[in-house]
């Protein structure tokens, strides 16, 4: 039991981390400035590192073959957030991942940091370290956008509602990785986790009304109530879809398979 | 979007006992940000400290250059 969650967290760590790295990779062309696009590919890299950490994990770990992992799932069993499944278009939706979906993997990676699960406990300082830069460059465009003119920081609020939504539902219902905890694997649930999200992004913005969060007892949460009835564990999701299988062959390189070495 | 950019200096040194060089410089829209890229941007070395400075903040002491801009002469 709890083998198969630490299992199907880190598969879910190591899909988001790999589609979050495509996206920044992606972002290398295009930014309001040539040292955004420096940032952004600089963050790719990290997280194309990242990945490669995980993966070494599960297959030592867990004897998982990799090359199937990465490169021949079908969208629809990977176990990415749902806000990554598309090219993201604007750079509101870039910050808004980098805002939301990366510092939660963070505080996922961290809960790890101090447990008993040792394989991942020891690589979880060297990630944390470059995350911090990761953070450090969301939070600075949020508070700029937020400081600026209506047009995009309405645009950036409405992306980062959606990718809090998304990111709520990756979390997933209260109490699912009880085990984890009550074993010592990790240090902080993911209900904890998400409030603890939806602070640091109520933290940041200046109407958290806007994006979605509402305050209650000194916490904050999602408006409106979450039906977990469909939430599938493997894949943290409440609905299903995956990834554009385009957007898919192109960070897998599909049309250059045959120049891959045996 | 029109982000308003400053230009930042950046200055780093590989050892602690080394002097503190000019690496280069950099635009970005606040401090937040000129640190955030200046780690990514100069990162061809292992620097022991890095530091980002305005470069409106910077005040000649040259006698020739006068902080008011007017001619010492």
């Amino acid at each position: 039991m709890s083998g198969t969650t630490i299992l199907s967290t880190i598969v879910a760590l190591s899909d988001t981390k790999l589609l979050l790295g495509y996206h920044y990779g992606e972002w290398t062309f295009g930014p309001p400035a040539i040292e955004a696009g420096i940032a952004a590919c600089s963050m790719a890299q990290e997280e194309f590192g990242h990945t490669r950490l995980l993966h070494g994990v599960l297959k030592r770990e867990f004897e998982l073959e990799i090359d199937p992992l990465a490169d021949t799932r079908p969208p629809e069993e990977l176990a990415s957030i749902a806000f990554l499944d598309h090219p993201l278009k604007s750079w509101a939706e870039l910050i808004a991942a980098n805002a939301v979906v990366d510092l939660a993997l963070s505080l996922v990676l961290r809960s790890f940091e101090g447990g008993s699960f040792q394989p991942l406990a020891r690589v979880v300082p060297k990630m944390l370290l470059e995350e911090r830069f990761h953070t450090e460059h969301a939070e600075g465009w949020v508070r700029l956008v937020e400081s600026g003119e209506d047009a995009p920081r309405d645009a950036l609020r409405a992306a980062l509602g959606r990718a809090l939504g998304d990111m709520a539902a990756f979390f997933g219902p209260p109490g699912h990785d009880a085990e984890l905890i009550r074993t010592g694997v990790r240090t902080e649930d993911d209900d904890a986790l998400r409030r603890r999200l939806f602070t640091r992004l109520a933290g940041l913005v200046d109407d958290p009304a806007a994006i979605g969060l509402v305050e209650a007892a000194g916490s904050w949460s999602l408006s409106g109530e979450v039906d977990w009835g469909g939430w599938d564990p493997a894949r943290r999701r409440l609905s299903a879809g995956g990834p554009d299988k385009e957007m898919l062959d192109e960070l897998r390189g599909t049309k250059n398979v045959a120049f891959k070495s045996a | 979007m029109a982000v308003p950019e400053r230009v930042f200096e950046v200055f780093a040194r590989i050892a602690p006992g080394d002097p503190m060089a000019h690496i280069g410089t950099l635009n970005a829209p606040g401090i937040e940000l000129a640190r955030v890229y200046a780690w990514r941007i100069y990162d061809e070395e292992d620097w022991s400290e890095m530091w980002v400075v305005p470069r409106d903040a910077i005040v000649s002491a040259h006698p020739d250059h006068r902080p008011d801009g007017e001619d010492a002469a």
